[in-house]
Parts: structure tokens; sequence; C-alpha cells
């Protein structure tokens, strides 16, 4: 059990693009950025929950020296447009859309008003001296508190504080109906329920936000640096927002310190620095401070999932039910309800179920407004799924990999449509869970376990599958769920004067490697080195348009299909005027390492160089064609591709102090090709350490008074390299019929399944009394309660443990 | 409220080259090296202690700058991740094997592990220290990534190990 990490080899794959110059310290993350002139915001968020806004006085503040200018919620609300919303479902309800709030605070943290100062510490002093006067409100504590027909209301205008439902199936007109749930689940031999609760957390990447606007004399120019996954939907936000223009304004994202989803959307603090910025003719910056991040930054997850599923004997999958509930926070965020809706849709997972009804409720708290994290809504749908998969197969006595193996879609069924209306690509799921089963030696892992349980210790192995849905798209779809931006992507190659090539992605580096990927794909079209080209990002002037942009795990399949059409259209010139130099029809002629030849021809080929300066002279070209070598791809995905997966862990429980060790985790895995095996492992690795760290620490918990008890990186507790498995990755590649280079995204393959993989286990290691657990993340306070109250404890005294896996 | 605080002189000793400022005596080290030299290699994921991104060499001895006063480094060395290339822009043998193995993601905090592995590479190739998987792991907890899941630093930094106790050889790769 000492495999090593990367099965699918590292040895041929490309190093990071960047990674020579972040090792020297090169990196030009947002507050690495300095403008001259430049002034520095800092904001004063609300301490109450809930709380009408009395009166503020900033006077004091003004007066103190090296303060520049001091705003409130109730004057910008003249001058800003609410920011509008990338998911925005049927019938759903919005807040007031504004950086600062006008009126009422509605969470701890709530942007009351910020100060622009000299720096950071005047700033910061500056905030100290302003006083607002509060009228505290009773706030909703949790969802199940919002749904109270009594409870307070967060936004009186909606009348409840519910913000959308939405339900599955999707009544289609012109369909038969679906099939009946209640026939279903009254035939089922085992009926099962129970709630399960996926905590409050967040993304937490190691650079906070922060932004830096610059405007210049004029005020009809701005340009702004932020830290963002999706610089198209900021650009298109603070135009809205300010009521500019899109082409007055730039957004610039350097490199990205992590993201995970966490930075995927507009935040207010864009808006607000941009609007600053402009006011002063100034450049001014914010740079998140860490302690402000655990309430201004968006959390995810936060959802209780109530489900029944039904199985006949054998136990086959015959019904679902499920009722989901988001907690979504003060004020719905861009992103937030969709992150409910992701559940739903994909609560089946990679499995068949013939019929399924579905309610995913979003209701609003006094808590910070939901958001995405890696993994948007599938690890809240697969955590209920494979917990309650495990369950059946006890009671039926049937193995928990062949009840799986039982209700997975056969490799012949693909294209396979969902019970939720979804299109299943690709893929060969029994196959790869047999692959991983083998290899990880799951039968003797099980026996291993059963004897470490006899001798007294809480050993267990658990399993639990997955999907991950990929390749966000396409378009025409999109706004049939409630997307309001394009899933398309485009990229631009340009063959330079001199043969080398550049690359414009409209896609944005965040650590996911999407620039070292598409630099070895364009090297692999037009047969070069990787050193001839370069990847150019991260700037609205020069990146071609995304909309959904870096989200969804959608860079290796949709974006790098569009640099295929890109280099395509490229490459069908060069062939020409390879084929006009050399006095050949271009069918004849053919790239090679080097250039250009006559197929079979044995001559030397005519290097790039040499026809890119015909083309940029614009002699010596066939007639008629167009100087200079350019060219846009667009790639519009047809369908979503699903990368799958299985994930079997090996745990240990110390009973005395309720913590766990996770020895082992084996993940097989199928993203189609690996375009960069080592990217693909880093994704995984890295994806289900976060998964171990939302199945066992992560939670962003709130007191009875809406007080959020996490207030620094001290009290959230983050995965260390003391908690890293021993990890073995296993991978098959099916391709997606749904992509040009046949490529699923894999971003968040191992986010998903690793929390219910590893819960499973833990169940698996306790004395069978232990009730099911159902929450994340089980703590060492949730799983010694859950020991205290079994009867068939074992012995407290661990003298006959001795650990090794 | 009247006025700034008054500001204190230090003289420190920053890779090698002396720098005099005027500073507050609230000023972070890591304010300090950043905002005052430049030098945006040593980042910050924190200022409060936790996630080690901000660690550098304090007279040859890992330290978080960001817990540091820049009045408490006066007089003393400083070493930060902008250090560790020779003259000639070359890498140490950890950087190369940073990269080579994927032990970065977004870099953030990346300048952190190098500066504590540095330290831990310098005990033992001077002290003769050997590390155990465990106790290496136990050190480099000292600092979080949120993105690799660990397991390519602990190997780089493994390897680096592993060569310096095969050939006791020279520095830089
Ligand atoms: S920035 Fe210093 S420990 Fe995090
Ligand atoms: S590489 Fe991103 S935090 Fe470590």
């Amino acid at each position: 059990m000492t495999e090593h990490v990367n099965d699918g080899g590292d040895a041929d794959s490309p190093v990071s693009l960047n990674a020579d110059r972040w090792v020297r310290g090169g990196g030009r993350y947002l507050a690495d950025i300095h403008l001259p002139r430049e002034l520095t915001c800092a904001i004063l968020r609300s301490p109450h929950p809930h709380a009408q806004i009395v009166r503020i006085d900033t006077s004091k503040a003004e007066e103190l020296e090296g303060v520049r200018l001091v705003v409130t919620g109730a004057e910008l609300s003249e001058e800003i447009v609410p920011h509008g919303y990338l998911w925005d479902l049927p019938g759903q309800k919005v807040g007031h859309g504004l950086c600062l709030t006008p009126d009422k605070a509605r969470y701890v943290g709530d942007p009351v008003a910020a100060v622009v100062a000299t720096d950071q510490y005047v700033a910061e002093d500056a905030l100290d001296l302003i006083t607002v006067q509060y009228d505290p409100l009773p706030p909703v504590n949790s969802a199940q508190e919002a749904m109270d027909p009594d409870a307070p209301l967060l936004h009186e205008h909606w009348g409840d504080n519910i913000q959308v439902r939405a339900q599955w199936p999707v009544p289609v007109a012109d369909d038969s109906p679906p099939p009946n749930v209640d026939d279903a689940l009254d035939s089922s031999t085992l009926l099962l329920h129970d709630t399960f609760t996926s905590s409050r957390i967040i993304g937490l990447p190691l650079e906070t936000r922060g932004v830096i606007a610059d405007c210049d004399a004029t005020a009809s120019n701005l340009t702004v640096y932020t830290s963002t996954q999706s610089i198209h939907q900021i650009r298109e936000a603070i135009a809205a927002s300010l009521r500019m223009p899109e082409n007055q304004v730039r957004v610039i994202a350097s490199d990205v310190g992590g993201a995970f989803g966490m930075k995927a959307v507009v935040y207010p603090e864009e808006i607000l620095v941009s609007y600053l910025a402009r006011r002063l003719r100034r450049p001014v910056r914010w740079i998140e401070q860490r302690d402000e991040s655990f309430v201004a930054s968006m959390p995810s997850r936060a959802q209780e999932v109530a489900i029944q599923i039904g199985f006949d004997s054998e136990g086959v999958m015959l019904g679902l039910r499920a009722n989901t509930l988001t907690d979504l926070g003060a004020s719905p965020s861009a992103a937030g309800a969709g992150t409910g809706w992701v559940t739903g849709a994909l609560l089946c997972g990679p499995y068949r179920v013939p019929a399924v009804d579905i309610t995913a409720t979003a209701v609003v708290t006094n808590k910070s407004p939901l958001g995405a994290y890696r993994g948007y809504g599938q690890p809240e749908a697969n955590f209920p799924m494979e917990r309650l998969l495990d369950r059946a197969a006890r009671e039926l006595g049937i193995d928990a990999a062949e009840l799986r193996r039982r209700n997975l879609v056969p490799s012949d069924s693909f294209p396979h449509p969902t019970s939720t209306g979804l299109m299943l690509d690709s893929g060969r799921y029994t196959e790869l869970l047999d692959l991983t089963l083998q290899r990880s030696g799951y039968a003797e892992l099980r026996e291993y376990c059963e004897h470490a349980r006899a001798a007294g210790r809480l050993v267990g192995l658990g399993l639990a599958y997955y999907n991950e849905c990929t390749n966000f798209g396409p378009s025409g779809i999109l706004p049939l769920i409630g997307v309001t931006q394009g899933g398309w992507d485009s990229t631009t190659v340009r063959v330079e004067p001199d043969g080398r090539i550049r690359v414009f992605t409209s896609q944005t580096p965040m650590g996911q490697g999407v620039e070292t990927v598409l630099a070895s794909t364009a090297a692999d079209a037009f047969a070069v080195p990787m050193d001839h080209v370069t990847v150019c990002y991260g700037d609205t002037l020069s990146s071609p348009y995304t909309g959904y942009a870096s989200g969804g795990s959608r860079a290796a399949g949709v974006a790098g299909s569009s640099l295929h059409a890109a280099a395509d259209k490229v490459k069908v010139k060069l062939r020409q005027i390879a084929a006009h130099q050399l006095e050949a029809d271009p069918e004849d002629v053919e790239l090679v390492a080097g250039g250009y030849l006559v197929r079979g021809s044995g001559m030397e080929p005519l290097p790039l160089e040499a026809l890119s300066a015909a083309a940029y002279r614009g002699a010596g070209l066939p007639d008629g064609l167009e100087p200079g070598l350019e060219a846009v791809g667009v790639f519009d995905p047809p369908s979503l591709a699903f990368s799958y997966g299985v994930v079997v862990a090996l745990v240990e429980v110390d009973a005395d102090d309720g913590t766990v060790r996770v020895d082992n985790l084996w993940i097989g895995h199928d993203c189609g090709p690996q375009l960069n095996p080592a990217i693909v492992a880093g994704q995984v690795v890295g994806g289900a350490l976060q998964g171990l760290g939302a199945a066992l620490y992560e939670e962003l918990g709130y007191d009875e008074h809406a007080q959020p008890m996490v207030r620094s990186m001290t009290d959230y507790l983050l995965p260390t390299v003391k908690d890293m498995p021993e990890f073995t990755l296993l991978h098959l590649e099916t391709p997606t019929p749904f992509s040009l280079n046949g490529a699923k995204g894999v971003g968040e393959s191992g986010v998903i399944a690793t929390p219910a993989a590893i819960v499973n286990a833990i169940q698996d290691a306790l004395p069978s009394d232990v009730e099911e657990l159902t929450t994340i993340p089980v703590t060492p306070l949730r799983l010694l309660r859950s020991l205290e109250e079994s009867t068939v404890s074992p012995s407290k005294s661990q003298d006959t443990a001795t650990h090794s896996a | 409220m009247n006025g700034q605080p008054e500001k204190h002189p230090i003289v420190i000793a920053v890779n090698g080259e002396k720098h005099g400022e005027y500073v507050e005596p609230r000023m972070s080290l890591s304010d300090f090296l950043r905002d005052k030299l430049g030098l945006t290699g040593t980042h910050i994921g924190c200022h409060e202690g936790a996630c080690g991104a901000c660690t550098v060499l304090l007279d040859g001895v890992s330290a978080r700058s960001c817990l540091t006063l820049a009045t408490q480094a006066d007089g003393r060395q400083v070493d930060t991740v902008e250090s560790l290339v020779d003259d000639d822009g070359r890498l140490t043998l950890l950087q190369e094997a940073f990269v080579r193995r994927f032990a970065l993601q977004c870099g953030f905090c990346t300048p952190g592990f190098l500066m504590l592995a540095t330290e831990i590479v310098k005990e033992a190739q001077e002290e003769g220290r050997s590390f155990s998987r465990e106790a290496l792991t136990e050190r480099l907890s000292a600092n979080l990534c949120r993105c690799t899941g660990y397991v390519p630093i602990v190997e780089a930094v493994e390897e680096v190990l592993r060569t310096h106790s095969d050939s006791n050889g020279g520095e830089r790769a």
C-alpha cells in the first residue's frame, strides 16, 4: 500500500509555465501591484447579524489626517446600479445588489461604509472613528428557522425568506409523463430515508481577494486589477453598475493565488473600489484582510438534503425523493442559487434512477452570502446518495461496491439521459470500479479491517462513486437553467513574424495549470517545442471573450477545443503559403516537426519562420491571401461532459479523542484523455485533500445569535501536511464525444466523493450500533458524541492498536 | 486622533544588503519587506501567524515575518525567497525540485515553503540531521498549502534531502 501517487505518470508532462518564475518569488499577485498616487480603501462592516441602520456619523473619520473620503451605503445607492446574477433561476428573488447596504445590515460583515486613506494603517484607524447607530433586529439563524412562517424577514418585500425553488423532473410539454415516484417507492423492498448536512465551508484560497482600480484623469477609462476567475463577467458588472460602456473598462487578473470557485463571480468590492477610483480620479486599492475574508468572501455548501430511496431486493434503486434546503445567507450572491440547483439536478450521480421527485429550496438567513466553492452543489449531492447506498448495502447484505455496480449506468448505455434531464456523455463506470477495487486490494482490505476491529482498533473502509459535471455549456441550454452567461469560449492563436507562437486564452490561470495545458496543446498543433509558445491571459484588453469563464471545469475541454479551432484556421493559411512557395498542391503539403514539406518528398521542411515572414511581409503569398497569421477559434460544447470516478478510503478512528486518521485514498478516475497527467494528478490530489478537510475539519459555524464563530485562520482548521494520506491514482481515459480533443474537466473531481468515502469508512470503523453519521464535518466532538451512545464501544485502552496500514 | 505615530530608525541586512529606514513601531517585517523594499516574493496569506506564506529566515532561522515587527529585525539579517538563486540566476536544488515535481499550483504558498525547506535542508547538511517522513511532515506542517494536497511538496523536499545525504554534493542544480 505504498504505491506512488501518480499512476498516470508525470515523466513526460511539461512542467508548469509559471513555476520557474514563482519559485524565484517573481509572482505578481494582486497585493504586489502598486500604482503611483494610490490610496487604500478599508470597509466598515456590520457587527450585527440583523439591524436597522439608524444613523452613521463619519465626521471624526473624515478629520483624521490621511483620510481622503468616507462613503456610506445610503449615499451610494443613488449612484450605483445593482449588480446582476450569474445564476438567475426562474422566479428567483433578489437582494439590493449594492456594494454598501443602504439601510439595514443583514449579516455580520455586511459592508456599511468605506474609507479611502493614504495607507492600510490609517484607513483602519479611520474605521474605528466611524460611529453607527444600529437598531438590532432578531436574526434568522438557520435555514429551518427561515422557513418558519413567523420568522423575521430579511427582505420585507419578498413576503417570506424563500429565494427560489426548483423541481425535477422538469415537465416537458410534448413528452410522456415521467415515471411515478410514489409507485416506485411503494413497490420497493427496502425504503430508506435520512437527512444529510454539508456544513458551511469556504474555498479559502491562500491569497485573499483584492481590487486595485485605476482611473485616468478624465474619469472615462477605468483599469481594474482584481483577483478573479472571470474577467469578462467582472468587466460587465462594473460597466453596468457604474453606467460605463464596456470598452472603457479594462479588467486584469494578475497571478491568482488560488480561487476554487470563491473568486468566480462579481463581489461588491469590485464595484465599490472602481467607483471610488473614478470619483477620486486616483488609483484606489483594497486588499481583503484575512479576518475580514471569513465574513466578506463567499462560503459554500450549507445544505441539508432530506432523501428517500427505494430499492428492490437486489439493491437496485427504483425511485428517489428528495428535498434540498440551501442556507443562502443574507442577500443572494451572483452565484448563490446555483448550488442548490446543481445538487438537485445531479443528485442521481452516476446511477440509473428511473423515478425521481426532487425539490430544491434556497432560503435567506442572517449569514454571509453563499457563493461557489469547488464542486458547487455536487459534493452536497454525493454525500447523501453515497451514505444511503452504504446503508442499503448493509441492510440488504450486499457488498457496498457490488450494490453500486448494480446501479451504475452501464457502459453500453451512453449517452444516457438522466431522470433530471441531463445527458451523461460517455464512460466505463463499472470497469473503473473493478479496476479500483482490484488495485486497492478491496477484498483484502475488508478482511484487514475486520481483523483490526476484532483486535479493538476502529479501522474502516469506505467507498464512494461520483461523476463530475464538466465542460460547462452549451450556450443554448444555459438560459433554460437560469445561467445568464454564454457557455462558449474563444482562443486567439497568432504565429508571430519570427515563427514563434502566441496563444491568447479567455481562461484565467489560478493554479489549475490551464496555461501549461494550452501551451503544450499549441506546441503539438504546430509541431514545435513548447518553449516556442507563450500564453497570454487575464486581461480583457487582449484575452478573447468568455462568459462563464474559468469555472465548471471547462478549461481543458472547452477552451482547449477553441484553441484547436483557432490553430486549425492558422494552419490552413500556413499550408496555403507553404504550397505556394513549394509550388505544390496544398493537399500534398504536410506539417512535420520543423515545418511544412511536400509529403513523401524527403525534402528539408520549410520552417514556420519562413512562412510567417512571408505572411507578415505580405509578399510571396498566394493570390488573394490576406497577410498576417492570426485567427480566433470559438468552441461551444454541444453538451456537458461528465468525468467520473470512485474513491476508496481506509481510516482509523481514535476512540479516546475522536480524531480520524485517513491512511489511504485510492482514487479511480476518468476525465477522458489526460492532456497533462501531472496536472490531472495535482487537481485530483489537491481536491481530495480539500474533501478531507470538508469531511473532518472545516466549518464556518455561527452561534445562536448568528455571530460567526470563525474570524481568523486559527479558528478554521485546514488540512496540513500531517493529514496527507497515502494516495494511489488510477486512470481510465474515455473521451467525450462533445469536445474536439475528447477532454473532460478535472478541477472538481477530487473534492466530490472524498467526504462520502471518508465518512463511509468512519461508519465502517465504528461499532454497529453507532447511529448513522449524517453531518460533515465529522469533528472529534461529533464523533465522540456518537461513540458515547454506543453500548458496544471498544475498550478505551488502545493497547492493542498499532498504527500501520 | 493626532497625526501619525512616531517613526523609528532601523537597519536590516536583507538578502545580504543593508537597508536603513524609518518605520512605525507597529509595522510588521512582512510589510517592511514588501512595501518598503518591494520584495513581494514574501506573501501574506493571513497576517496572523497561521499560514506560513510569509516565512523568511531571520539570522538563518525560519520566522513568520507577519508576526515579527520590523523593529525586532533591527540589526539582524533577513533572507527572503529572492535570495535563493545564485548570482547567475540559477535555482537551488530545492527550487528545481519544486518546479519539476509540480510542488506548486497557484504558487502563493511556495516562497514560504521554500524558506522553511531551505532551513530543513541546511540542518540536514550542516548538522547532519536526518529526517524521517514523520519528522519532515511535522516540520512542514508549520505552513499551509490549499492547492497541492502537499504530496509533491513533501516529495520535493525528500528528494533534495536524499540528494544531499547521497552525495553530500554541491548546492546548485
Ligand atoms: S502571513 Fe504570516 S503566517 Fe500567514
Ligand atoms: S500552491 Fe496554492 S497554496 Fe500552495
